[in-house]
């Protein structure tokens, strides 16, 4: 299953295809995104995700289509 | 009051209070103290929205040519929203319009605040004035009714102690707001602001010293007259669902400020790019406001340092660790909030621990002003940011300018070009702070030696000498925001093509991704995941075409009234082309939308051109664009080609290849 990926600036991006689609496995949770996109679990108190806009946790299930956003900064005056 | 008289006898007339605005201006002539109400049909509010695009098709028609910017001749305009008060949140932005006199150009600031409300509840949606009143006088406007009332009880205070003075006068009338100049402005310095509400500014392009220049010390507004929605029902719809995502969005309490400076790190170590939802930025928000950048932005080279010429290696983490957002929240008693905001970036701070502070509540410092004031100057006093905040606040300075100043004069005094003999004593070494201090006091009083750096740097340059043009940075005669362009080419493009050059406010690339402009207007690129950052520095159509987005959405989103930051949570989340829809009741698509704000832009323009400007020569200059490249830091090697990218950004503007706009 495809899902949408929004990653924050300060994560690599190689997973993902240029539509910003990850393929994950059915039945994925938010923990397997950590995992494919490589985000070291030391990084996960500072790297956190929603899930279609709701808050989520490492065991959030996932379906086809979510949208899992990366909290992201903004710089400005 | 004459009588009202129609601006274009051909314009149908619209249902004025049910579609937003409330269709008519304020035009005050403080020579003879005459005021008219002008009629503003809708077809104008349908090509130009209001607030400064309004502004500047009333300047563009209205103003004869090449006044002086701080002559009688010279408008300015006191501008709301079209979205303002309509029940649509992060709306309630007012801008100033008038010529610059810090650019001889088009000049417009944008403030927060409660002013905007105000000037609608007034009965109008922009209240201009021009001549010159022949003593310091405020005015006082309550809904229709304007009174000419003599200033010298507060000519002369500083910008908060005049805004409480009125207050106290007039509160018991109920709501009411007051845009105030402080003594810089009344001393018509070129980089003197506006304050509304305690020290939030319309700080740029010098909007205070063409107040001053009038007598005009401030503006006092009370009105009763309710703002309506055309579908009221669809407009709270939309409010509902942002919201929503704004209130779900929020930072887990174990996310410190001290682990930003990682984050910026690996920021800068990322050579790819692309999409980020907006919504996301909006926790950040809440938490710190703006001054999350403090040091977020270090690491990634997009925080100047000692005059644009230094680095990271130069102001390390053990330096601007002092500056982590946290240690400033920590003074913070509450949230403040401007007009129709639900983010709140901003915040009152108790600052009865800092020492020779006028008052023991202050607003808290910007990202901008500790940027300029901070790593800049080389300064990593924290409480010392806190008084200069204050001093500017009070003073009526920008701070923007002003820091980019400060940072000249002790490149000069590092180089030689001025000596502490020249200064009457005062030592300008990088990071002292009581020099800053006392420089200040005497850029906004005009006093000392400082008063040669009044004006901002161009003018100080023309006091000093050529010999002092390398340390002066300067984009068309203003100085430029706290983010670098050698970290963001698109950002140094803004800098340079905007009509008020220097802004950094128009657009940058964080901005670009995260509004997702493209699922909405036709033309706007798409920014694919994974996009390489180097490819913005390449003179190619996308670029041209994402900055050209970028400033029609910008002109649209200043029509509106609309908070950059909203912008920034992503138009998929905050929707201010249905807003304006449900608010006006058109039916435009986002792409009639950007071409109002094509139009907006273009008349910005074309009113520089008017007044001599030739925009090709408002290009980066110097280290600016990174001639010669940094050799060390995050941005090392980086190099601009602003003229050709310059151009790439005409051409997708509908500009020839001077800049000059084919209306």
């Amino acid at each position: 299953m495809k899902i949408k990926i929004y990653l924050p600036h300060f994560l690599h991006r190689d997973n993902v295809d240029e539509d910003g689609y990850l393929e994950m496995n059915p039945g994925s949770k938010l923990r397997d995104v950590y995992r494919k996109l490589r985000i070291p679990v030391l990084f996960c108190s500072i790297v956190f995700a929603y899930v279609n806009n709701e808050k989520a946790s490492l065991d959030t299930p996932l379906e086809e289509g979510d949208i899992v956003s990366f909290v992201s900064f903004i710089s400005g005056g | 009051m004459s009588a009202l008289y129609l601006l274009y006898q051909e314009d149908e007339k619209g249902d004025m209070m049910s579609n937003g605005y409330m269709g008519k201006i304020l035009h005050i002539n403080l020579t003879d103290r005459t005021v008219e109400e002008r009629i503003i049909e809708e077809s104008t509010y349908k090509r130009y929205l209001s607030g400064t695009g309004l502004g500047a098709y009333y300047l563009f028609n209205h103003m004869a040519e090449n006044v002086d910017p701080l002559g009688p001749e010279n408008m300015i305009g006191f501008m709301s929203g079209l979205l303002t008060g309509t029940g649509s949140v992060m709306t309630g932005r007012w801008s100033v319009v008038t010529k610059s006199p810090l650019t001889q150009g088009w000049g417009d600031a944008n403030c927060g605040g409660n002013l905007s409300i105000e000037i609608k509840k007034c009965g109008y949606d922009g209240i201009f004035f021009q001549g010159r009143s022949q003593k310091p006088i405020y005015v006082h406007i309550a809904d229709e009714k304007v009174r000419f009332i003599d200033g010298g009880d507060i000519w002369g205070k500083d910008a908060i102690e005049s805004e409480k003075w009125l207050l106290s006068k007039y509160r018991q009338n109920g709501n009411l707001a007051v845009a105030t100049i402080g003594p810089a402005g009344e001393n018509q310095s070129l980089i003197a602001g506006i304050s509304n509400d305690g020290g939030r500014y319309a700080a740029r392009s010098g909007v205070g010293a063409v107040m001053g220049s009038k007598n005009l010390k401030a503006l006092v507004l009370e009105g009763s007259h309710s703002i309506k929605a055309h579908n009221a029902d669809r407009t709270k719809e939309l409010t509902k669902a942002y919201a929503s995502k704004v209130k779900k969005s929020e930072l887990p309490s174990f996310v410190k400020g001290n682990m930003l400076p990682f984050m910026g790190f690996l920021s800068a170590k990322q050579k790819k790019h692309g999409p980020i939802d907006g919504a996301m930025t909006v926790a950040a928000m809440k938490r710190w406001g703006t001054i999350s950048n403090n040091t977020l932005g270090m690491p990634n080279g997009d925080n100047p340092v000692k005059n644009w010429k230094g680095s990271i290696k130069d102001y390390p983490l053990k330096k601007y660790r002092r500056l982590n957002p946290d240690k400033i929240i920590a003074k913070e008693t509450k949230k403040y909030r401007c007009h129709s905001c639900i983010i709140g970036c901003g915040g009152i701070c108790d600052v009865t621990d800092i020492e020779n502070m006028k008052s023991q509540q202050s607003h808290k410092p910007e990202y901008e002003t500790i940027n300029a004031f901070g790593p800049l100057l080389m300064n990593d006093d924290l409480d010392s940011l806190f008084a200069i905040n204050d001093i500017l606040n009070r003073g009526g300075m920008d701070s923007i300018s002003a820091g980019n100043t400060v940072a000249f004069a002790m490149e000069c005094f590092e180089q030689g070009v001025i000596s502490s003999k020249d200064m009457g004593g005062l030592s300008l070494e990088w990071g002292n702070t009581s020099a800053i201090k006392v420089l200040l006091e005497q850029m906004i009083y005009r006093k000392g030696p400082g008063k040669i750096f009044s004006d901002g740097v161009k003018k100080a340059v023309e006091r000093i000498g050529e010999v002092a043009a390398p340390y002066a940075m300067h984009i068309g005669g203003q100085e430029p925001g706290m983010h670098d362009p050698r970290m963001d080419p698109l950002l140094g493009i803004h800098f340079s093509a905007d009509p008020t050059p220097g802004r950094h406010t128009i657009g940058a690339t964080m901005y670009y991704n995260a509004m997702h402009l493209w699922e909405f207007v036709s033309w706007a690129p798409k920014v694919k995941a994974g996009s390489l950052k180097k490819d913005d520095f390449l003179n190619k159509k996308e670029v041209g075409l994402k900055t050209a987005a970028s400033a029609c959405v910008k002109q649209v989103l200043d029509g509106a009234g609309g908070c950059l930051f909203a912008l920034a949570s992503g138009l998929n989340h905050w929707p201010l082309f249905d807003y304006l829809n449900a608010v006006t009741g058109w039916d435009y698509t986002p792409d009639d939308y950007m071409e109002v704000g094509r139009r907006i832009q273009s008349l910005r323009q074309a009113f520089n051109i008017r007044e001599g400007i030739r925009p090709m020569d408002n290009l980066l200059i110097g280290r600016l664009e990174g001639t010669p490249p940094l050799k060390e830091g995050p941005l090392a090697g980086n190099t601009l080609d602003t003229e050709s990218m310059i151009k790439k950004h005409y051409e997708y503007m509908g500009w020839d290849h001077n800049g000059n706009p084919v209306l």
